[in-house]
């Protein structure tokens, strides 16, 4: 069964996301609701469509507000599913300004949690 | 990597991470507002549907769609969800049921098995393929829900006299039956203890 993972910048951001946003904050957490029920109830990872999801390079997948009520702040919440392991890592949470930035780091994120992966397969 | 709390749900996630009392707050209420409207769009994604393949199939336009995955459940009439649902190849079931003791609950759940198994037996006359699948279901059905029965007894409290108020022991003897050459896979003329059964169970 998929479970979540907080990872530290996703966590320091959420922990201190301005109470201004917290519509934004809703929907992209209520959009991850979703599509974490998806996946357990069996959807294909790569073939999930729906109208919040962006894929990124490196199997990222960038979840945005849409859906909320009202006018709401372009925002998105970064994650990887690891299909072996089932952990849905939460890499980052930012706004169109921050956006080539975590887009960035996440690709870094996951490159460091598929090496020892790799490292492993080679190894055993 | 260093272990981190995982989270078996987002609502749990989000009480941890929030920032403040208000956004936890919204986000449950707004999270218990949408539950049946989430379930849905959850099996679209299941059955590997855009909300484009939807409008198609209820003949309206694609934004409309995308208007009733945005509501509440509240918000939405009882006949766009139906139709919604059966375009994802889903039934819906709208019903009232009083407020239950746990004990009617289980009653509940045991008679509507029972009605099921009937309705399985009945069709397993139609065809003996089909009537050999049936008792291979049954055979499992037993083995596995005797279990989970088990399962439940040995969370029981011990009484008093720190003994248990009973001890679960399953004991199925499966015989060969003439005539039939195919038997379900299992042991067979032997008894198994329950916690075996674990092992056989699929």
């Amino acid at each position: 069964m998929w479970n979540l993972r907080a990872e530290s910048e996703y966590e320091k951001r959420a922990r201190k996301w301005p109470k201004k946003y917290h519509h934004e904050f809703i929907a992209v957490h209520d959009n991850l609701d979703t599509f974490v029920e998806a996946l357990r109830i069996g959807a294909n990872l790569e073939q999930t469509k729906f109208g919040f999801i962006h894929r990124e390079p490196c199997g990222i997948i960038a979840i945005d507000q849409k859906g909320g009520k009202g006018s709401l702040k372009e925002t998105r919440l970064y994650l990887y599913p690891d299909k072996s392991s089932q952990i849905i890592h939460l890499i980052t949470l930012g706004d169109k300004r921050t956006q080539s930035e975590d887009i960035r780091y996440a690709r870094e994120f996951v490159g460091g949690l598929i090496q020892p992966q790799n490292q492993q397969n080679t190894d055993g | 990597m260093a272990d981190k709390q995982q989270y078996a749900s987002v609502s749990e996630l989000v009480q941890e991470m929030a920032a403040d009392d208000e956004t936890r707050a919204a986000f449950e209420e707004h999270r218990i507002a949408r539950q049946l409207i989430k379930q849905l769009m959850a099996m679209r994604a299941v059955r590997g549907l855009s909300q484009q393949d939807i409008a198609g199939t209820l003949h309206c336009t694609q934004s409309r769609v995308s208007k009733l995955e945005r509501s509440r459940d509240d918000d939405v009439r009882l006949g766009d969800l139906r139709a919604y649902a059966q375009a994802i190849g889903c039934e819906l079931i709208v019903g009232a049921v009083p407020h239950l003791t746990p004990v009617d609950k289980v009653k509940g759940h045991v008679f509507a098995i029972r009605k099921h198994t009937d309705d399985l037996a009945e069709l397993a006359r139609s065809d003996e393929k089909i009537a050999e699948g049936v008792a291979r279901f049954f055979f499992e059905l037993v083995f596995n829900f005797s279990h989970l029965v088990g399962d439940s007894v040995r969370l029981l409290p011990r009484n008093a006299n720190d003994v248990p108020y009973f001890d679960f022991s399953l004991q199925v003897d499966v015989v060969e039956t003439k005539g039939r050459p195919k038997q379900p896979e299992a042991p067979s003329s032997r008894n198994v203890e329950a916690d075996q059964l674990a092992a056989i169970a699929p």
